[in-house]
């Protein structure tokens, strides 16, 4: 079942006087435990999609169907909500909260969720069991963005959004990131949305869905995806 | 060409800043507004009484003297010291032959005299048979140069021609007796006629009743005053010097008040204007870490980049002095001013600014905002460009002494424990927060406190102490008997009021006022400094508090009294009283009589059960008040007292919201990206709101606690700069300390909600850029 549906979405910028969009009649389905990538060079429109699966724009026109729901009425508050209880999010700058310690970074979820999950055993999983009075100041970046795995996951959201988490690591930081995020998702199930311009990562995703000039020029499903150790970038 | 892109980046910068910039801007303005402002009262006040007393050559004593011989003049002059001494005669009861029947001082003066000249401001020099008037009393009442006058005096009448108008620097604040507190030019002024024209009206005998003296530099005045004892003898009544005329003493008493408020006040707004621009200029730099590196990697020099970032503090601190300098003298100085200006009489009314003053303020406020500047620019200049560039690590957390006490911390909710730490993060700003706010809640306070102290002395005098409805001022020839023959249907009581020269064991003396009445004293209610009801003594003196302080003598302590017949008389202080102003001495009519003067009252007063008009119409009297006009007469007097806590008050609230927005928006703009994670992830605004909104408030609670003692300070040191005349007791009441708390909370109020809407305005996406 797609938990995932973007039904002709668009997203129009009014660019002084000039319509701009940034999506155009965007349409794909992504299903529940599936790891989708979506790729595209910078200014493919990727970014745009981004925020509105996450629920931080608001689309022009089309529908937007999230477990069914369509999310393209929400208000501000709705959206906060959905934010809180669909999405976990995973960002390229980690974005740790630098006053936190990673344990409390990862208890900032049990502060706004429904259903969160113990946020010291989301350290363990993550390899961080040790590290949790630590504050971001004090790791790597790579610790850093398993905290933010640790963090987006805890929310027990039904999918991790992550953008470009690789961005900002070493290629080997990278691909224990990437493996942590595709080992975990797949023990819980969960529907992993990875936005990136590295054409490389779409190599182990269920679905890859190519993006150019704000449409979508290609979506391709694997079988056989390969595993995160042979991929090279 | 590289300099304009500076220049244009400068401008940018700015613009981006500009609530920033704009408060140092307003700061600086306000503090040197303020110091000139205040400074520019006194100066002018000084400046002008200075020169009109030069120019008219008024005296530095004088001596009331019943018909001084020429003997005791020639005496005066040969004391070493003594440069000049002139006689001439003077009353203060002439009235004028014209509408209204004003009351007139009359000066006599020998034609030769050269001291406490008249300044003629229009018509010619005195002659014979004309007289020189007082220009504000002719204006007043009509009259012009050329115009006839009729005088009466001792019952006589005179005939004159005025022949000019003119100002006295000896009636600066002309009031006409102890019970008026606003000059009022039509019903009193001054007139001088040569001696020969006084003659007809004392059977005519030329007389005097005064000796002026002028010393030389360097004499040494009480030594020369002390001899006028054994010169005069019998003769002498008091020796009056420069500081007790009345238009002296005030004129000295608003520069003493206004110098002590351009010293207190504006501290408070420089501190603010470095604090301020050290929070804008150390986020500045930070944030442009970056830029800096782009700027030495293109390969600006050292120099210019340190120059670029000085000049942000150097031109808005240009642009805040430009502004303080313009505005303070212009709207402080001249509003302020103009309602001194109802109470004293100068030849000229342009403003003198202290230059020097506002010299000082200026380079203090140049080190300030420049030094600052360049300081925060300086700390990045020793890293090299590469390390500029590259990504500043997140600033690191740390634990915080409170989650030592788990009890405590672990109780603490999520967002308390995130505002804790940011708090203890961000010290500085913090520190900033509680003294902009503790400054301004003392401010108000302190101001709220001069409002009361001000308004307090009517209150104290007119309604607790005094309860008649009249003041009668009893012509000279109405005996006691006569008013006791009237029946006067209401609670009477007779008064004598004079002044008599004190000298203290240690020699200090002083001529000072004092009030005679009856032990029962229905109207008069003297009370101590705690409120306490206080009798007058049967033997002995009661006196003021502050007479007291100055002349350094305590209850049980002797003084010699000169008396009217002839040597001095020592009186014991018994009680001590408590006048918020006019220091004196009380005592008996009969301890009056027993130290053998003549009980003489000079003022009755009068509670009415029927006011009875045909007496106060009638030849007994020469005038009355009524208690309710010498009350807002007083408070008319002290008006640019009132204007000046206004002022405070308004520039204190400025200073808040000035100090409150920068520090919530400072706040703001460094949590902005956490604020937008937060936000990503899911929290409301609700939940969003108090991570900021927390910290304000909690500052904003304790800078008003801390704001508490810097107003009973203010109020304090105000208290004690009003002059000799005025014995001020501050008391900062908890109903102030509730006013300047809701003026304070109103404004962080409103910041909290312009903060507010800023985060409602986050945009989500900030949080998933690069760190800048």
């Amino acid at each position: 079942m797609a938990t995932i549906v973007f039904d002709q979405v668009s997203k129009v910028y009014d660019a002084g006087g000039k319509k701009l969009a940034a999506a155009n009649e965007v349409s794909f389905a992504i299903d529940q435990g599936e790891f989708a990538v979506i790729l595209g060079p910078s200014g493919a429109g990727k970014s745009t999609i981004l925020n509105l699966l996450g629920g931080m724009d608001y689309a022009s026109s089309g529908r937007i169907l999230i477990g069914g729901r369509n999310i393209t009425n929400y208000d501000d508050e709705q959206l906060a909500d959905y934010r809180a209880q669909y999405i976990g999010f995973v960002f390229q700058f980690y974005n740790l909260v630098p006053n936190l310690t990673a344990l409390e970074n990862v208890q900032l979820a049990e502060e706004i969720c429904k259903n969160p999950l113990d946020a010291a055993e989301m350290l363990e999983r993550v390899g961080l069991g040790d590290r949790k009075n630590n504050f971001p100041g004090q790791m790597s970046g790579g610790e850093q963005q398993r905290v933010s795995i640790a963090r987006a996951l805890a929310k027990n959201p039904q999918i991790l959004l992550c953008d470009e988490p690789t961005g900002a690591l070493d290629s080997g930081t990278g691909r224990i990131v990437l493996k942590l995020i595709r080992d975990i998702a797949r023990d819980m199930g969960k529907t992993v949305v990875v936005v990136t311009h590295n054409a490389p990562i779409a190599e182990m995703a269920d679905t890859v869905i190519h993006m150019r000039d704000g449409q979508i020029s290609e979506i391709r499903h694997t079988e056989h995806p390969r595993p995160v150790e042979e991929i090279v970038w | 060409m590289v300099k304009g892109a500076l220049i244009k980046k400068s401008i940018e910068d700015m613009k981006k800043n500009r609530s920033q910039f704009l408060s140092i801007f307003i700061m600086a303005a306000l503090a040197i507004g303020m110091s000139v402002g205040l400074d520019t009262i006194w100066t002018t006040i000084d400046a002008h009484s200075q020169s009109f007393y030069q120019d008219t050559n008024i005296s530095d004593f004088w001596v009331a003297a019943s018909n001084p011989s020429d003997l005791n003049l020639w005496r005066v002059r040969n004391l070493k010291g003594v440069q000049k001494a002139e006689k001439r005669f003077t009353v203060n009861n002439a009235t004028a032959r014209i509408d209204g029947k004003p009351i007139l001082r009359v000066y006599a003066v020998p034609s030769e005299n050269t001291l406490d000249m008249s300044m003629i401001m229009s018509g010619k020099k005195l002659s014979k048979h004309g007289a020189i008037l007082d220009r504000s009393f002719a204006q007043a009442n009509h009259l012009s140069v050329g115009d006839p006058l009729t005088i009466e005096v001792n019952d006589k009448r005179i005939d004159t021609t005025i022949e000019a108008l003119a100002l006295s620097s000896e009636n600066i604040y002309a009031v006409k007796d102890t019970a008026s507190m606003m000059p009022d030019p039509k019903g009193y002024g001054f007139i001088v006629i040569d001696e020969d024209r006084i003659a007809s009206a004392y059977g005519g005998r030329k007389p005097y009743n005064q000796i002026e003296v002028r010393l030389a530099k360097g004499a040494d005045a009480a030594e020369i005053q002390s001899r006028m004892d054994s010169i005069f003898g019998k003769k002498l009544n008091f020796v009056m010097a420069q500081t007790d005329n009345r238009g002296v003493n005030f004129a000295n008493a608003k520069v003493i008040q206004f110098r002590s408020f351009a010293t207190v006040f504006p501290f408070m707004f420089f501190l603010v204007t470095a604090l301020i621009t050290f929070s804008t200029m150390m986020r500045l730099t930070e944030d442009q870490r970056n830029q800096i590196g782009i700027l030495k990697a293109l390969g600006y020099s050292k120099k210019s980049i340190l120059w670029h970032y000085t000049s942000y503090g150097v031109f808005v601190g240009m642009a805040g002095i430009l502004v303080g300098i313009l505005f303070g003298p212009n709207v402080i100085g001249r509003l302020l001013l103009s309602k001194i200006k109802n109470l004293m009489t100068f030849p000229v009314e342009d403003m003198v600014i202290n230059i020097s003053k506002f010299l000082f303020g200026a380079s203090i406020i140049m080190t300030f905002t420049a030094g600052i500047s360049f300081l925060s620019c300086l700390k990045l200049q020793n890293e090299v460009p590469a390390e500029l560039l590259r990504t500043k690590m997140p600033k690191k957390g740390r634990h915080i002494f409170l989650e030592h006490f788990p009890y405590v911390w672990n109780r603490m909710k999520f967002s308390q424990k995130l505002t804790a730490r940011n708090a203890m993060r961000n010290k500085f700003r913090i520190v900033v927060s509680i003294l902009g706010v503790s400054g301004c809640a003392g401010l108000i306070i302190g101001a709220l406190a001069l409002f009361d102290l001000v308004s307090g002395i009517p209150k104290t005098l007119y309604e607790k102490t005094y309860s008649y409805d009249q003041k009668v001022i009893l012509d000279s020839d109405t005996t006691d008997r006569a008013i006791r023959n009237l029946n006067l249907d209401g609670i009477v009581q007779d008064m004598e009021e004079s002044s008599v020269q004190l000298t203290t064991q240690e020699g200090l003396r002083k001529v000072t006022a004092v009030s005679v009445f009856s032990k029962e004293s229905p109207l008069i209610h003297l009370k101590d400094a705690e409120g306490n009801s206080v009798t007058l003594p049967d033997t002995g003196i009661a006196m003021t508090r502050k007479l007291a302080e100055l002349m350094n003598v305590e209850v049980g302590d002797t003084v010699n009294l000169k008396r009217s017949s002839d040597t001095y008389y020592p009186v014991t202080i018994m009680k001590v009283v408590y006048m918020p102003s006019a220091q004196g001495i009380y005592m008996t009519d009969g301890y009056w009589q027993e130290i053998g003067e003549n009980f003489h009252p000079t003022a009755l007063l009068v509670q009415w059960n029927k006011k009875d008009n045909d007496f106060l119409n009638s030849g007994y009297i020469t005038s009355y008040t009524d208690r309710t006009t010498q009350k807002s007469d007083f408070e008319g007097n002290l008006s640019a007292i009132f204007g000046t806590s206004l002022l405070l008050i308004v520039s204190g609230t400025v200073l808040a919201f000035v100090v409150l927005y920068n520090m919530g928006m400072l706040n703001f703009a460094e949590r902005v990206r956490d604020l937008a994670t937060l936000e990503v992830l899911g929290f409301h605004q609700k939940e969003i709101r108090p991570l900021v909104l927390t910290e304000n408030i909690v500052s904003t609670v304790i800078g008003i606690f801390l704001g508490i003692p810097i107003g009973k300070y203010l109020a304090g040191t105000i208290a004690g700069g009003f002059g000799d005349d005025f014995d001020l007791i501050s008391r900062v009441t908890p109903d102030r300390i509730l006013i300047a708390a809701a003026i304070t909370l109103t404004f962080a109020a409103i910041v909290n909600h312009i903060v507010r809407k800023k985060i409602k305005s986050i945009d989500m996406l900030q949080a998933l850029k690069s760190v800048e």
